[in-house]
């Protein structure tokens, strides 16, 4: 009977799993990838619907501007938007395609961020992504953001391409305050060779990350990307 | 420094292949399709497949990829080896003096299916192991090649006689042997290919039950214990059922399809509902399910109901016949209940796949069948489109979805099919079968299993679910016979080339793509695609704009008269349509579908050609052999004038038809003497006979046949009737007659007409003789004949040539026939 078993996992597949909790989907032949997570984790992932401020995304009771964007003087990134509520649910998967390594998770990512990107009725010409130090690199193996960004640049079939370096190892982010963050950030990412190359006035890019907290990160990179010429500079993220 | 740039995100699949089965079962069937393109012996074909598998093998082992590939060429290599294989030996051991005329022969063999007794005819196949031909000294000894004999049956003696044959039983047989006819008309039933692709190269003709003796009895085998069974079920399905719907039933649960009534049958196929006559993959599933939910309410674990289904579903197999939904849905089942007692999951794909591939394997001929192909495409459909479908549809209710779905989904993956096999599809199918289908798929058959359980214990104790499935019956078939009398939603078309139908095919899957949100700004695809779906298939009914080309069709309908005339417009003239003279027949000899040219032959040809209506038909005469079929032709297609004699009406026949006519619509004119009309630039008729008060007898009409000259881009046409030699000088005398191109030689090549003096005077390039095989009148006569060859005059008969077709373009006019 366990032969008879083996041969039958062998010539025939098995149903499609979630890809955030591994339950079976009963999704049939053709779902599409973002029928891959199931509607569990869907509800979970708590997507981000009705009012949002117009720049940053964040979830709001009625469209508006923020207070956080009304406050911020200086702003480089023109607007950010994203697929979900930043909860604790949310902060597992994400720390899962980070920490754990598990890659399998940027592709139904990668797939609600092309459907926001869709939704939102973005248009330009170039995706990029937020960009690891070479020694963080090593030390992962990959790059989460450069994942997602690819997986929603297949589907969406805008070209991805990698504009910006880190010039300068910060450590985690999460455990400083605001100005901490913006002072230490100062800086740290420079255009790539690539980048120099292909940034050419009015290059509409649209910069990929995992998590949007207070923005100071896309804010740098915006930075660097319109100082070297990019003429609108937009970002995406999974959560908000 | 671009690091991160070099390095590809990780993709799954790429080189390992999921659905193995599937692609073999893919593969192979391309190999048997590639196979009836272009033809290799199978040694070339084994060979390729040698070289293939062993690169293929080579490179993925070094590799580590091209398995996808090497899988798919491999298979296809297979199946074109295997289709070569099985053709070379599908020839027949039966040694033939020519081909062309019949045999006579003593044949000595075994009864191979129960023999079918339908009215006064009675067909038997014979699994014929020796034979011996008149003429000849030896009897010749035969490795077991199937004969299907005819048996003409005089008296329900006879029938009963021919009933009493089982399975099995040695029979000597005097029987006329002939070769199967090949498709006589365009749009006709190609009886040759499709007996040769059931491994059959002989039909037999047996003239008295006489002819056959029993030679020996053998004791009885499985097959008769299934035989007798069918045959209780059958009978019990009488007791329990009323008359009206017991044939239905019959049709519905046993596979027995020659007991629904025929009137019915026509209906179901006018509106796509005919799948649920035959047995079909959805009875299988009724059947497993409520085999399932029995066993599992007595208390039965679910891996023993799935052990005792797995066995019981072959034995439904066998009883119903064993027909290729069936044996496609058993092999699924069974599989899919495996996986529940080896506790694995489903991949219906690949079961999918498994069950092509082994029907394949066991016999490549089915691939041509339509059954075959419509129960795989459709099944594959609903796998994979209702869900991306049923997603997309408003309703809140994911049930009401997919109820919508099932029928949407199998309606556009069968489109094509329909349309090449059958020619004609109804714009209320979807919507019949929305309704129809839950109906009989969750009610009728269900209770009629019960009704048909309990009455093998007592007739008495069906009655209730009879009762109940009969009511449910009686409605659908009010409906089905009320909405089947409607000519509007019934749409004819042309069967679709090849490439037609591979574009469609490729369409249906940018819709699922788009609806499935597998590419980008799938909203706007969706749009795109369903555009795209509309406009192919509007394509079918929009004629090729610019082409000038006017085709006359003499069609074969016998001994009888009948042709088309399609205009470059898209006008269509018909002129007679044939028919058979009836004789009162007793009750004991009525069949089924009685034969009848209108129905068997000028309809199909005009749904195959795609008319949608007739603009003028011309009736020579109220004789039957040129009337009797326009009765189907009125009951199917609409017809705008109808063009006749100045006689009144003679036979009931003739009666009924012109009362039908006038019901539905149609103008009548009598035939408009002399004046030259155009139909349309380049193509015009002029009536020559007869006159408006010339007419003769009103009990021979032969004289007053409608004769008219066609002329498109200058030549010429002569259709004639059944006009005799005093017509003919009528008209020689009333008008300066233009050489002819073409002449329909009148009234079938009788020697009243077709006078020397007509031919004189018309001088026809070409002559068209409308006459049946072997017709007890001896038409075409000899002298006739004589008079045209003399004259150095082609002649086609239909009775030798087919259905002959005159095509003709400005400068240019081409004849062909539908046999050499």
């Amino acid at each position: 009977m366990f032969l008879v078993s083996e041969l039958w996992d062998k010539w025939f597949r098995s149903p499609e799993e979630c890809r955030v909790c591994g339950s079976p989907l009963g999704g049939g032949v053709f779902a599409g990838e973002p029928h891959r997570v199931c509607n569990g984790c869907l509800e979970r992932l708590e997507p981000i619907c009705g009012g949002i401020c117009r720049r940053c995304g964040r979830p709001m009771r009625t469209a508006g501007v923020c207070r956080d964007c009304l406050r911020r003087s200086r702003r480089e990134l023109d607007v950010n938007r994203a697929c979900f509520r930043y909860t604790s649910f949310t902060r597992d998967c994400i720390h899962f395609l980070k920490y754990r390594g598990q890659e399998t998770l940027a592709r139904p990512f990668g797939s609600f961020l092309a459907a926001a990107v869709e939704e939102w009725k973005w248009r330009g010409d170039l995706v990029t992504y937020v960009p690891l130090h070479p020694e963080k690199y090593r030390e992962r193996g990959f790059n989460q953001a450069e994942l997602l960004a690819r997986e929603m640049g297949r589907r969406l079939w805008i070209p991805v391409r990698s504009l910006l370096i880190r010039v300068r190892s910060t450590s985690p982010q999460s455990r400083r305050n605001r100005s901490e963050r913006i002072r230490e950030l100062q800086g740290s990412f420079a255009l790539s060779d690539l980048g120099k190359r292909l940034l050419r006035t009015n290059r509409r890019i649209l910069v990929v990350d995992d998590v949007y907290t207070t923005g100071t990160t896309l804010n740098e990179c915006a930075k660097v990307l319109k100082d070297g010429g990019a003429s609108r500079v937009d970002s995406v993220t999974v959560a908000r | 420094m671009d690091v991160e740039n070099n390095r590809k995100p990780v993709v799954e699949g790429g080189c390992d292949v999921q659905r193995p089965i599937l692609i073999i079962a893919l593969g192979w069937l391309a190999g048997i399709a590639a196979n009836s393109f272009y033809s290799f012996s199978w040694g070339w074909s084994a060979a390729g497949l040698l070289i293939t598998g062993a690169t293929g093998g080579i490179w993925f082992y070094l590799r580590r990829k091209g398995l996808f590939l090497c899988l798919f060429f491999s298979s296809l290599l297979a199946g074109m080896t295997q289709m070569a294989w099985v053709d070379q030996r599908n020839v027949s051991h039966i040694p033939t003096p020519s081909t062309k005329k019949p045999v006579f022969a003593k044949l000595t063999g075994e009864v191979a299916e129960p023999p079918k007794v339908d009215g006064d005819r009675g067909t038997l196949m014979v699994q014929v192991s020796r034979l011996h031909i008149q003429g000849t000294n030896k009897p010749v000894f035969v490795p077991g090649e199937r004969v299907p004999l005819s048996i003409r049956l005089m008296s329900p003696e006879d029938q009963e006689r021919l009933d009493r044959l089982r399975r099995g039983i040695r029979l000597g047989v005097e029987a006329e042997l002939y070769r199967p006819d090949p498709a006589r008309n365009p749009g006709g039933f190609d009886d040759r290919r499709y007996l040769y692709q059931l491994g059959i190269h002989w039909r037999g003709t047996v003239s008295s039950i006489k002819d056959i003796s029993i030679l020996e009895v053998p004791p009885p085998s499985w097959d008769d214990v299934m035989d007798v069974l069918r045959l209780r079920l059958g009978s019990t399905l009488d007791a329990v059922y009323p008359a009206e719907t017991a044939g239905l039933m019959r049709g519905m649960l046993l596979g027995e399809r020659w007991e629904v009534p025929w009137t019915v049958e026509a209906d179901f196929i006018r509106l796509g509902l005919v799948h649920l006559l035959a047995i079909s993959g959805l009875h299988v599933g009724v059947f497993a399910g409520c085999l399932y939910f029995v066993l599992t309410r007595v208390g039965v674990t679910r891996e023993k109901t799935a052990l005792i289904i797995i066995f019981a579903l072959p034995f439904y197999a066998v009883l119903t016949g064993a027909g290729a939904p069936v044996i496609r849905s058993v092999i699924m089942a069974s599989l899919a209940l495996t996986a529940v007692i080896l506790r694995r999951w489903k991949d219906t794909l690949s079961f999918w796949g498994a069950a092509l591939w082994g029907m394949l394997c066991w016999n490549p001929y089915q691939a041509f069948q339509p059954g075959f192909q419509l129960s795989f495409v459709v099944t594959l459909a609903l796998l994979v489109g209702v869900g991306p479908v049923s997603r997309c549809l408003p309703f809140s209710m994911p049930g009401v979805n997919q109820l919508l779905a099932v029928p949407l989904v199998a309606q556009a993956a069968s489109f094509p099919l329909l349309v090449y096999h059958f020619h004609e599809i109804s714009l209320l199918s979807w919507f019949l079968n929305l309704w129809v289908v839950p109906a009989v798929s969750l009610l009728v058959i269900p209770l009629g299993l019960a009704a048909l359980g309990l009455g093998l214990i007592h007739p008495a104790l069906g009655w209730l679910p009879a009762g109940i499935s009969h009511f449910l019956l009686k409605g659908i078939l009010f409906v089905t016979s009320a909405v089947g009398k409607w000519k509007g939603p019934q749409l004819h078309s042309a069967p679709p080339s090849l490439g037609w139908m591979v574009a469609y095919g490729a369409i249906l899957v940018y819709i699922a793509v788009s609806l499935a949100k597998r590419v980008p700004r799938s909203g706007v695809h969706r749009w795109i695609s369903l555009i795209l779906l509309s406009v192919w298939i509007l394509g079918l009914w929009i004629p090729f704009p610019g082409r000038k080309e006017l085709q006359i069709t003499f069609l074969d309908v016998g001994q009888g008269d009948s042709a088309v005339i399609e205009t470059p417009s898209g006008q269509v003239i018909l002129i007679d349509g044939g028919g058979s003279l009836s004789f009162g027949e007793e009750s004991w000899e009525r069949r089924r579908k009685p034969r009848e040219v209108g129905e068997d032959v000028v309809v199909p040809f005009l749904k195959a050609r795609g008319i949608q209506r007739i603009d003028w038909l011309v009736m020579t005469h109220g004789d039957a052999d040129h009337i009797g079929g326009l009765k189907a032709v009125a009951e199917q297609l609409p017809v705008s004038r109808v063009i006749r004699n100045p006689h009144p009406t003679r036979t009931s026949l003739e009666r009924e038809l012109m009362d039908r006519l006038r019901r539905s619509g149609s103008t009548v004119f009598t035939a408009p003497l002399g004046i030259r009309w155009t139909l349309e630039p380049g193509v015009s008729w002029q009536f020559l006979h007869p006159g408006p008060l010339q007419h003769g007898r009103l009990d021979q009409t032969n004289n007053d046949s409608v004769v008219f000259l066609l002329t498109a881009y200058g030549y010429r046409v002569m259709m004639t009737g059944d006009i005799e030699e005093k017509g003919e000088k009528t008209m020689l005398r009333h008008w300066d007659l233009p050489a002819v191109d073409v002449l329909k030689v009148a009234h079938h090549g009788s020697a009243t007409s077709t006078s020397e003096g007509w031919l004189d005077a018309i001088r026809p390039r070409m002559a068209v003789v409308s006459v049946g095989r072997n017709n007890r009148f001896g038409h075409p006569a000899p002298e006739v004949i004589r008079r045209l060859r003399d004259r150095d005059i082609t002649v086609l008969r239909t009775d030798r040539n087919g259905a002959v077709t005159v095509r003709m373009q400005p400068g240019k006019i081409a004849v062909e026939s539908m046999l050499p």
